[in-house]
């Protein structure tokens, strides 16, 4: 089991990844942009990001910017979900919306490693 | 003058026209209305037009529709542009920046808000729905709120857009229309088993804009406005000399040499008398001396007119519509929109400027636009629209009788000149003859003139010399 944070202003949005993924057998933190996400980060560990681009206070780019600034964090996986679409540097992996459960499942369970798979 | 610099088009330049030339920037705008009267749509026009990389457009949304589904209903229009997502324009969610400044107080909106105007320089910032804060917190603190946005905001070259299904009475009382430079209030109205979508610039302020109801519609290209028909016509009607020829001798003499140029002549007739001939041979007159023709038609389609002038033999009339040197607007005389109409009317005569307009008929104006408190003034709005750009205009009206009209319903003011056509009984036959009723400050003949109709269009006759009952409504017999 991972423990996975989402990053996005929409709680519907947040809501439906997080059944996701629940389902999937993680555990899901959420935070509602991106100076949001860098508390909860600072409080506990995960094992991935998924987040927006375009979010009130702080965007997705440049929470991305700060995480990959930050050596503790340098190396985390880290999935885009946005409407936007552009690509976003130095992610590892974007997916537009709307998406596909099992497809967010798949790239979930990539980006974490076989081994994080339950 | 509005500086239009300091003005965001809104991809419908007569809504431009409308506002007085556009938002207005560094401006706090309300735009109000019920469900479905098209004002998100109408504020995400505005931001996927003016919005740029420099000079983005953020747009706050509340909970009424994920972004995904906004999205999606937005590519139905033409102005969408899916690689300005994320780029030139930000889909921010209202409710993270709300719950983040619970802890720090409510103002903090306000503060995180003009702090991405001043990082991001946005063109507009767009928070929909406004409505949706209320509730949320008291209302002194909602009224601060919306104090301190707009004044922050106001510092900054962006437009600040405020949209929310807010009733007229909350127009009056909500404190955010205190605040607001501009309110405009959409409506859509049940008219008969159709619906009126109208807009009403409420307030805006330094802007000359048009007073009173608006009609607009949504097509692929968004919100387009139709300016009420009375805020098109020119202010000056230019004088003309001359007369427009009716393409037939007994009539030009009838009338004094013709139809006098730059007037409005009103042709009243039953049905099948002839009105429809004869004002396609005006039209067709002034083809063959190089005027420029428009004929407007609420009863035939243009294949029908074209149909219609190959019978009498004027085979220069197809040949100039194809060349443009004549144009048919044809207009479906039911789910009709009065201000749809003018502005298609003003249309081609801001682009062809023709010499010559017919309008037939007006009646369909009067059925079709379900409107007659405002019938007079909407008709007085078409008939100096096209006197306003330099053409000659006859409009045809058909009476109930088969003789002289019964009313003209107060209508006569409106033209320059009358002409009456009517049946005539005579001896077991039935005549046609046209008279004039009015021709402002010229000279012209007062009987009655038969006419036919056949190749070659109206033929004129003798006059009717014998005849009593001229003035009356029934039908005229001829004094053995």
């Amino acid at each position: 089991m991972a423990r996975i944070l989402i990053v996005d202003d929409e709680p519907d949005l947040r809501g439906i990844v997080r059944l996701i993924l629940e389902l999937a057998g993680h555990e899901v933190v959420e935070a509602h942009h991106g100076a949001a996400a860098l508390q909860r980060l600072a409080e506990q560990r995960v094992d991935l990001l998924i987040t927006d681009v375009m979010m009130p206070v702080m965007s997705g780019s440049e929470l991305i910017d700060r995480l990959r600034a930050d050596p503790e964090h340098a190396k985390l996986p880290i999935l885009v979900l946005s409407a936007s679409p552009h690509a976003v540097d130095r992610a590892d992996h974007v997916m537009r919306k709307p998406f596909e459960p099992t497809h967010l499942r798949r790239v979930a369970a990539n980006l974490l490693g076989a081994n994080a798979e339950p | 003058m509005p500086n239009p610099d300091r003005r965001l088009p809104t991809g419908s330049a007569d809504l431009d026209r409308i506002l007085g030339g556009g938002i207005p920037r560094g401006s706090t705008i309300v735009i109000a209305g019920p469900p479905g009267s098209g004002k998100t749509l109408l504020a995400q026009q505005v931001a996927f037009v003016n919005a740029t990389d420099a000079a983005p457009a953020l747009y706050y949304t509340s909970w009424s529709e994920p972004h995904t589904k906004l999205i999606r209903n937005l590519s139905a229009f033409d102005f969408f542009d899916e690689q300005a997502i994320g780029k030139r324009i930000d889909f921010l969610h209202l409710p993270a920046l709300i719950d983040s400044a619970t802890e720090n107080g409510f103002e903090e909106v306000a503060r995180e808000l003009f702090r991405a105007s001043v990082q991001r320089q946005p063109v507009m910032v767009v928070i929909d729905s406004s409505k949706s804060l209320h509730g949320m917190v008291p209302e002194d603190r909602l009224r601060r709120f919306f104090y301190e946005l707009a004044s922050r905001v106001g510092q900054t070259n962006a437009a600040l857009v405020m949209v929310g299904e807010y009733t007229p009475f909350e127009i009056e009382s909500e404190p955010e229309f205190a605040v607001a430079d501009g309110i405009i209030q959409l409506a859509n109205e049940p008219r008969g088993v159709t619906d009126r979508r109208s807009l009403r610039v409420v307030k805006m302020r330094g802007s000359d804009n048009l007073s009173g109801s608006h009609a607009f519609n949504i097509d692929r290209r968004g919100i387009q406005a139709y300016p009420r028909a009375e805020t098109l016509v020119p202010l000056q009607v230019e004088h003309q000399t001359g007369r427009a020829g009716l393409g037939d001798a007994g009539l030009d003499q009838l009338t004094g040499g013709g139809l006098p140029r730059g007037d409005a002549t009103l042709l009243f007739g039953p049905a099948g008398i002839g009105k429809t001939i004869l004002s396609l041979g005006f039209v067709a007159e002034g083809l063959k001396e190089g005027d420029q023709g428009l004929y407007v038609s609420l009863q035939e389609t243009p294949a029908e007119l074209i149909s219609k002038a190959s019978a009498m033999g004027w085979d220069w009339v197809p040949a100039a519509l194809k060349q443009g040197q004549l144009d048919f607007l044809s207009i479906r005389p039911v789910d009709l929109d009065l201000d749809q109409v003018g502005v298609a009317l003003r249309d081609v005569l801001v682009a062809k400027r023709p010499k010559r307009v017919v309008v037939d008929s007006i009646a369909e104006l009067d059925v079709g636009g379900r409107a007659p408190d405002r019938y007079l003034s909407y008709l007085w709005a078409i008939v100096n629209l096209v006197r306003g750009h330099g053409a000659t205009g006859l409009f045809t009206q058909e009476t109930v009788t088969f003789g002289a009209p019964t009313s003209m319903q107060l209508m006569s003011y409106l033209f320059q000149n009358v002409l009456t056509m009517r049946f005539v009984e005579h001896q077991y036959h039935v005549l046609r003859a046209i008279g004039t009723l009015k021709m402002r400050e010229s000279r012209h003949e007062t009987d009655l003139l038969e006419f036919d109709i056949g190749p070659g269009g109206l033929t004129s006759g003798q006059k009717l010399t014998n005849v009593s009952g001229v003035l009356g409504w029934t039908a005229l017999r001829k004094e053995e």
